[in-house]
């Protein structure tokens, strides 16, 4: 656990970090972003002690940094660099295992754990006797991943490391990173100044606006409920929308859907349907859904005061109220369904969704608030 | 060629001792500027202010004259391997600074601050990042420094240290290609094998990885160790010949040694030979040479310091240079001046005169002599403003000579040119120049066949030869004294011109003429 409290600096008497308070869980993959000049990296560079403190203090798990010994903490925390960080003069292997070198592990171990951290990052055994000016950026920077997690430490802090990477690789690289995370259950503390990096591999970001935390959530969270007009400028108008994994159901469902009891006639039924203009009705006990009656179902029907009983379908889908909309838009036929129940994890009815809420909310992520059309009729 | 190598064959010995003294001497100068320079230059990357201060001086240092540093550390230091050791030191330091401290300062600083980031101390950074990272630009700077200083030691003769600069030195006395050849041509294959080895060490030592990817060989961890091995070795086998003369000349080291200085031109060094042959041959006290030193207030500032027990001077010297008497003629008076100073300021002893006089003798080459009618110091007088002066700088320069000469008689000649040594002769041989300053016992005089002018005017002081003698020496070895003596009166000016004339004409060795001499006087057997 890594924990700020009021941590303040400043450089030539101006504040580049003013009292910065934040706690980075274990286990946590804790993304610093902001613009540059923010003071990210300053503050990530004061966990490894590389930059000093002015005031305030950051305890890693409850020990304050001041009174850990510079050389022997940073051997226990892994560091990557924007461009890999590898020293040219070493090989490979010899890169991955400097810091066990610096620990003290025999060779012999150094080189099975140089091995493996290879494996651990997709690279072929026949790359560690190279040097890094023999390998590619991305491979470069798998090394400086491996390097990092060759001392197997709990914490690992990470400093913009696949910004200057070309988009193909970084993505690859972004996707490794987090099933690492996930399998070694690292505190990751990452800075950059990309919001799509950001997403990709968060479990909470933290934005830095002039030297303080303007906003830390999940990404969910920032999107949805930006904290100021700053977050929500950095986070940009698409960013949701763009994102359709962080859109649930509940966030579009419409409430109060045309419900009828079952106790109800097949005339009432169309005689409500008509008044509404829709063409289905759902069946409800207190808050809990029996059923759809479809108009396709009673048109048919010759005996109009006939109950409504015996045309009670089950022939629909419904959503939890959490559900994102990508896998809802993933998941529904649009020729069958037409209305589609959204229910809370009690089964509870809780709202709907129809085709076209679902077309509006997919279509708003090409509007932008300053091209609002007037125009009501003819051909766009 | 062929006379080069008869005397190659001939001296081989002498040149072997001087080859290792002249690579003892380099390595030892080295090591010392290694010691002090890579520690430096690691110092002053951590403040840039005093690197640039550190660096100016080096540079500064760097400029001065080697011959010039050598003189002025003299009275300090003393004479001998000492003042070349700290001389060539000097010089080889400006690169090895200058590199480490580029080495270190141009890795990209982001390498380091990743370093401490990992977790390396600071020592680890050091040896593990920064310096293999600087390692070609630290030895490239070693081996600027290596094969600068296998030349700047050989001017380490000059302060009666040795070393292949000897033979260069003799060589230019006697204006013997060959002989500066002799010296000049090892000093160059030493330098050569110096370079070859160190490029080896430099290619060892530069990792692998900062070459560019395309050059980067994939050797076997054990081929390439034998690699670096070979090159250590080589290294090595450098460092081995110092230690193992060093130690063996420890343990040579009698206790009853006297040591006699000669200066650097060859008439010193035969009487430096004849007291050498007669001290060894009539006791049993080692006799240890320190010849070859630059000039007679060099020689002086040795003698006074205990560097050397003994050395020849002339007593117009003493009496001018030396002690800074006025100008005085008379022969008699001179000598007993010189040997009342010498004994009460200096507590120098000095003995009776030699015999012979090295006097300067104005000549004229024989058809100046003829077109001139010149036959004494007058007719110069009047005839000088038809004639070209070549002489010695010394001779401009020293107050009583051609200053004194001008001032005195009024005279301008039409053109005058300072020379060095023998080359005086061969510019009047080829008619450069009309007049030159010889010397009396000068072996050129007779080769030229100079006209020698008669000192009608009582212009020049007198030189007689004397040896100057530290007074501790005969309390501490008494049988010493009249051994020294048998050579008082036994030289004719006639006799040593001939020594001269053998040596730098004849092509003899100093060691051989001198013995040879001796032997002639039934002094030594």
């Amino acid at each position: 656990m890594v924990q700020f409290i009021n941590v303040y600096k400043s450089y030539k008497n101006k504040p580049v970090l003013r009292n910065i308070s934040l706690t980075v869980k274990s286990g946590e993959f804790m993304v610093l972003i902001g613009a540059s000049g923010c003071g990210k990296t300053t503050l990530l560079k004061m966990i490894n002690k590389l930059n000093s403190i002015d005031r305030g203090d950051i305890l890693l798990d409850g020990t304050s940094v001041t009174r850990m010994n510079d050389t022997e903490m940073r051997r226990k925390i892994g560091y990557v660099v924007q461009d890999g960080g590898l020293f040219p003069h070493l090989t490979v292997a010899e890169n991955i295992g400097i810091v066990l070198k610096a620990l003290g592990v025999p060779k012999k171990q150094r080189e099975i754990r140089a091995n493996k951290m290879l494996k651990m990052v997709d690279l072929d055994l026949s790359y560690r006797d190279l040097y890094p000016s023999q390998l590619s950026g991305g491979q470069q920077h798998r090394v400086g991943v491996a390097r990092a997690f060759a001392a197997d430490p709990s914490l690992i802090l990470m400093d913009e490391p696949f910004s200057a990477l070309d988009p193909v690789v970084r993505a690859e690289l972004q996707d490794g990173l987090v099933q690492l995370q996930k399998h070694y259950r690292k505190t990751i503390i990452f800075v950059t100044h990309d919001m799509d990096e950001a997403v990709q591999l968060a479990s909470r970001i933290c934005i830095i606006q002039d030297g303080h935390v303007a906003q830390c959530d999940t990404p969910e969270n920032i999107f949805k409920h930006p904290a100021n007009s700053y977050v929500e400028k950095f986070v940009g108008p698409h960013k949701l929308w763009s994102n359709p994994e962080f859109i649930k159901a509940r966030d579009i469902m419409k409430t109060d859907p045309c419900r009828i009891s079952r106790d109800r006639t097949v005339l009432q039924a169309l005689q409500t349907m008509n008044r509404y203009a829709v063409d289905s009705l759902l069946v409800t006990d207190r808050q809990e859904i029996e059923g759809i009656i479809w108009l396709s179902d009673l048109q048919n029907c010759q005996n109009r005061s006939s109950s409504l009983r015996n045309f009670i379908s089950d022939d629909y889908i419904s959503v939890y109220e959490d559900t994102s909309l990508k896998k809802i838009v993933n998941t529904i036929d649009y020729n069958i369904s037409g209305i589609i129940p959204v229910l809370s994890h009690k089964k509870q009815l809780v709202g709907y969704l129809t085709k076209s809420i679902l077309l509006s909310t997919l279509s708003k992520q090409y509007k932008t608030t300053t091209e609002v059309s007037n125009a009501r009729s003819g051909i766009i | 060629m062929n006379a080069l190598f008869s005397m190659f064959l001939e001296r081989k010995e002498e040149l072997l001792d001087l080859f290792i003294q002249h690579l003892n001497m380099t390595t030892l100068a080295v090591l010392i500027s290694l010691v002090v320079g890579i520690p430096l230059g690691l110092l002053i990357t951590k403040n840039k202010p005093v690197a640039s201060v550190v660096i100016g001086i080096a540079n500064l240092l760097q400029s001065i004259p080697s011959i010039a540093l050598l003189a002025f550390m003299v009275p300090f230091v003393g004479i001998g391997e000492k003042p070349a050791i700290i001389m060539v030191v000097v010089y080889a330091l400006l690169p090895i600074i200058k590199n480490t401290y580029t080495g270190i300062t141009s890795i990209d600083p982001g390498k380091i601050e990743v370093a401490s980031g990992i977790g390396l101390s600071p020592m680890q950074r050091l040896t593990q990042i920064q310096l293999p990272m600087a390692a070609s630009f630290i030895m490239a700077g070693i081996r600027i420094s290596a094969v600068t200083a296998v030349g700047t030691v050989t001017i380490a003769a000059f302060a009666g240290a040795g070393g292949l600069g000897w033979f260069i030195n003799l060589g230019l006395n006697a204006n013997d290609a060959n002989l500066v050849l002799l010296g000049a041509i090892p000093a160059s294959l030493l330098a050569l094998l110096v370079d070859f080895i160190l490029s080896k060490l430099e290619k060892a030592v530069t990792p692998e990885g900062l070459k560019p990817p395309a050059e980067i060989v994939q050797t076997a961890p054990k081929k390439a160790f034998a690699r670096k091995a070979v090159a250590f070795a080589l290294c090595g086998v450098m460092l081995a010949v110092p230690v193992f003369s060093g130690v063996s000349s420890v343990l040579k080291k009698q206790d009853r040694t006297v040591v006699v200085g000669s200066e650097n031109f060859t008439e010193s060094i035969i009487l430096g030979y004849l007291y050498q042959n007669m001290i060894e041959s009539n006791t049993d006290i080692h006799v240890e040479k320190r010849f070859n030193l630059n000039g007679s207030p060099l020689a002086f500032a040795a003698l006074e310091r205990g560097d050397i027990d003994m050395f020849t001077d002339y007593t117009g010297i003493a009496s001018g240079v030396l002690l800074k008497l006025p100008m005085e003629t008379d022969t008699k008076k001179v000598y007993q001046e010189v040997k009342m100073l010498m004994d009460q300021k200096h507590n120098v002893f000095v003995s009776e005169p030699l015999g012979f006089s090295n006097e300067y003798v104005i000549s004229a080459s024989p058809k100046a002599a003829k077109a001139y009618g010149l036959k004494a110091l007058s007719d110069l007088v009047a005839n000088a403003p038809k004639l070209r002066f070549g002489c010695t700088t010394s001779f401009t320069q020293r107050k009583d000579c051609l200053p004194k000469m001008e001032s005195q008689f009024g005279i301008h000649f039409k053109s005058v040119l300072g020379l060095e040594g023998n080359i005086r002769y061969q510019a009047i041989a080829s008619d450069k120049v009309d007049v030159t300053d010889a010397y009396s016992t000068d072996a050129m005089t007779v080769k030229v066949a100079l006209v020698p002018l008669k000192d009608d005017l009582g212009f020049f002081p007198p030189y007689q030869a004397v040896n100057l003698v530290r007074k501790d020496l005969f309390s501490k070895n008494p049988e010493i004294k009249p051994v020294l003596e048998k050579l008082n009166n036994s030289i004719t000016t006639k006799e040593m011109a001939k020594m001269n004339y053998d040596v730098d004409i004849g092509g003899k060795k100093a060691d051989v003429v001198a013995r040879d001499f001796l032997k002639s006087k039934g002094l030594i057997s």
